[in-house]
Parts: C-alpha cells; structure tokens; sequence
C-alpha cells in the first residue's frame, strides 16, 4: 500500500499538482472579485499548448539562454526526489535539507544567467531584483530550517517536517508557518512581494526574467515554477499534518495543497503588491520572526 | 511488483495515453521524463536520515555531490534532447531582445558589475559603506554626466586598518 502510494504521489505531485494548485489560486480570485474566472485547470491547458509551439529566440542569445529553462526545470524535479510528500521523499540523508535549498537556489542562478544573456537592459533589471530579495528570503528560510532541525536533531527533511507534538511545539510552529509562508510568497514571486500577472511593468521582478522565454520553454519555466509553488506548500502542510497511513496521508496532503492554494488567492484579493523599497522589511520581518522561533526552540 | 517497476509501468501507461488522446508529441515525453525521473530516484532510494550513523562510508556531502553531479545534468541532458526533437510543424525563429523599444541595445545600455548589485547595496548600506559620486546633467538638452560608485572591501579596506593601525 505504502509502494503503491509513493509511486502514485510522484506523478500527481510533480504534473498535475502545479497547474491545479496555480488555477486554483486564479478562481479564487475571480470568485473574489465576483467574475467566473478560467477554468482550474488552464494553466495545464497552457502548458500543453506551449509545449507544441515554436520558439523565437534574440539574435543576441547564445546556448546558456537556451540552457536556463532546461536546467532550471531539472533543479527542482531533483528538488522534489528530497521533499517528503506523502510519505518518506525517494533520497533522504542527513543534510539533504541544504542541498533542497540550494537546488532551488542553482534553479535561481540558471534563470538569472539567462535573463542577463539577452543582453537586455530590462531583464537585467529583473535579475537584479530577484538575487536581491531572494539573498533576504534566503536566511529566512535557513533559520526555519534550523529551528526545526535543532528540534528533530538532525538536518533530514524528512525528520523535520515528520509530525511532532510537545509542550514547546506549538509557539515555535506558528512562528515557522508564518515564516515558511512569507518565504512562499517571496520565492514564488506572489503578491505582496511580486505580482504574477503583471507583463511590461517597471515594477515587476520574477516575470521581467522570462519575457524573452516563448514555447518550450516558457512551458518548463511555468511548470518548474509551479513544481516549486508545490513542493514549498507541501512543506507548509506537512508541519501540520498528524501521524497517519499512506494513502490518507496522500489524500490530505492533496487537500492541504489546495487549502495553501486558496490562502495566497485570499492574499492576492485583499492586498496590493507592496512598493519595491517595502519589500526587504517584509523579507526582514520575516527573518526577524525566523529568529524568534529558532530562539523558543533553543529556549 | 517493485516501486520502480510500477513507476515505469504507470507513466508509460500515461505517456501513450496523453500521445494518443492530446496528439501533443512533447506532452507525452515530458511525462515519460518524469517517469524516469521518478524511477531512478527509486533506484537510489536510501533509509531516511540515519546513514551517516550507520555507513560512515556514506557522507552527506558524497550523497549531495553525487546528486548534484549526475541527477541535474542527466535530467538537463533529458529535457535538452526533448527541447531539440521539436513537433513537425514547428519552427525556430531569430529576432530582436525583448526591451520596451529599445531595440538594438548596446553594452553601454547593459547592466554593469557596479549596477547589476545596486538593490543588494543598498539593502546593506550602513554595513557596506558605498561612496557614490554623481553630477546629473545640466541644462534642457542631453549633456555631460557622471555617476561613479566604489565599494570598500569590508575586510582589508575597512577592517584591517582598524585592526592593525598604520598598515
């Protein structure tokens, strides 16, 4: 049963989750804003579509344009071989907790060094922008990371999101959920920090990266991007799930994806994307809050 | 039956049934990618967390170089070959770089060692201690100007004369 769950989890995980969990975060907020919205699963539709396209590429680009969608995607699947699901990940070893965070951070790296190959001013300013904020997201989620560790007594994912329960859990959970959410929708470049829909604005950071990306891998681009919206979420929901089998384990991670999901829709309806200047006081505060929690678990 | 043979098994089952029912070439392959992706994650497939304890052979560091070294550049090379066998009516084209107008955007036009970190900077200002010189244009029409910035090594600029007076 728990085989069949396991091999069961990895395809749902890695090619449906992320279209529902990004359709499910548009309905919400059509449903908000009181229009129907798209479909749930349009992003898969458009995935799909994209996949068939062709490409147009700068006359400026060379290979390591063409490189970033590919290695970026390649990134977060070897990402998602150390993130427990729905039970015990496929590689778990002690430490493997920074390799996850850094195999994200190589995702980062890629992307980065594709924008600035199109030799455009514009996209050099996104790249400019999301090392910034992402070197603040950064020790954010390294102090969570070490807050849980010290509490589990080793660097393993799978130990430090295993369900634990005791009388100085409780305080030092909610510091890390919260956290562990800002880091969300800052690695995910989700309103407050970034707006997802935003094309052509001055304002934007992640987006202005991939405007030269079209087809293919435009398609590995979004989908490596959802793939990374999910495993981060299922962290989230992981650190509240109690004990409990495979398959209900599977069923509720599932239901707590689209719980996480219909959270940052809610975010996205009620506020704005702060101003660019705002944004580190917000990564700040949430390392502040990082700090706190490590500071309740060393207590 | 093993994990990894059910592995291969199911998404070779969803990769002729998404050829099939999408006729979308790339779809299928993406998911049989996936799929084996999956399977030699199955094939590596250790106890959680307490090798180090039990194998002092294998180390973490070994794991994590083993996995960075061979699982991001064959799923890359994967993915690479799939992006190359394109659908037989797709083409490749060549245009300009994407930069609301500026069409042919020249080096000076680029981002620079000195600019590309400028939000970091900022960010750390207090700590950093960037000078910062600039004479803005004068005038209606386009003129001479000047912007310069220079950031002391933290460590031999700023703290080793501290540390060690007179060097």
């Amino acid at each position: 049963m728990e085989t069949i769950t396991l091999v069961l989890s990895y395809p749902i995980i890695l090619l449906l989750a992320p279209p529902v969990m990004l359709g499910l975060i548009t309905k919400t907020k059509a449903l908000v804003a009181g229009r129907k919205g798209p479909p749930v699963l349009q992003p898969l539709y458009d995935t799909i579509k994209l996949l068939g396209k062709g490409a147009v590429y700068s006359s400026t680009t060379t290979w390591m344009f063409k490189l970033g969608p590919v290695v970026s995607l390649a990134a977060v699947f070897c990402a998602s071989a150390l993130a427990p699901l729905a039970g015990a990940p496929l590689i778990s070893f002690n430490g493997d907790a920074i390799l996850f965070a850094y195999l994200f951070a190589l995702g980062r790296f890629v992307t980065v060094m594709a924008a600035l190959d199109t030799g455009s001013s514009f996209e050099g300013m996104g790249a400019s922008r999301e090392v910034a904020f992402s070197s603040l997201a950064e020790p954010a989620l390294i102090l969570t990371f070490a807050s849980l560790a010290y509490r589990s007594g080793g660097l393993c994912l799978a130990q430090m999101f295993a369900p634990h329960s005791g009388p100085s859990a409780a305080a030092g959970t909610i510091l890390v959920l919260g956290t562990l959410f800002v880091v969300l929708l800052a690695e995910n470049s989700r309103i407050p920090v970034d707006d997802p829909n935003t094309h052509l604005e001055l304002t934007m950071i992640h987006e202005v990266m991939v405007l030269d990306h079209g087809g293919p891998d435009l398609a590995f681009i979004l989908h490596g991007a959802g793939i990374k919206l999910v495993l981060m979420s299922a962290l989230l929901v992981r650190l509240v799930l109690p004990e409990m089998p495979p398959a209900a384990a599977l069923g509720s991670l599932l239901f707590g994806l689209g719980c996480v999901a219909v959270a940052i829709g809610l975010v996205e309806s009620s506020m704005a994307r702060v101003r660019m200047v705002r944004v580190p006081q917000l990564l700040v505060a949430a390392i502040c809050a990082a700090t706190f929690g490590l500071m309740l678990t060393l207590r | 039956m093993t994990p990894l043979a059910a592995c291969v098994l199911i998404l070779a089952a969803a990769a002729v049934l998404s050829g099939g029912l999408l006729r979308r070439s790339r779809a299928a392959g993406l998911i049989v990618i996936a799929g084996l992706a999956a399977a030699a994650g199955d094939i590596v497939r250790l106890p959680p967390g307490d090798i180090a304890v039990n194998a002092p052979v294998w180390s973490p560091l070994l794991t994590a170089i083993g996995l960075l070294g061979a699982g991001v550049p064959i799923l890359s090379a994967l993915l690479w070959a799939f992006r190359l066998a394109p659908p037989a009516r797709t083409k490749t084209g060549r245009g300009l770089a994407l930069g609301c107008g500026f069409a042919a955007s020249s080096a000076r036009m680029q981002y620079t060692g000195s600019s590309y970190p400028v939000p970091v900077i900022r960010v750390f200002s207090v700590l950093l201690g960037t000078n910062e010189e600039f004479r803005p244009p004068k005038g209606y029409w386009p003129a001479k100007a000047f912007f310069g910035s220079f950031t002391p090594d933290p460590a031999l600029e700023r703290g080793l004369p501290v540390l060690v007076p007179g060097i």
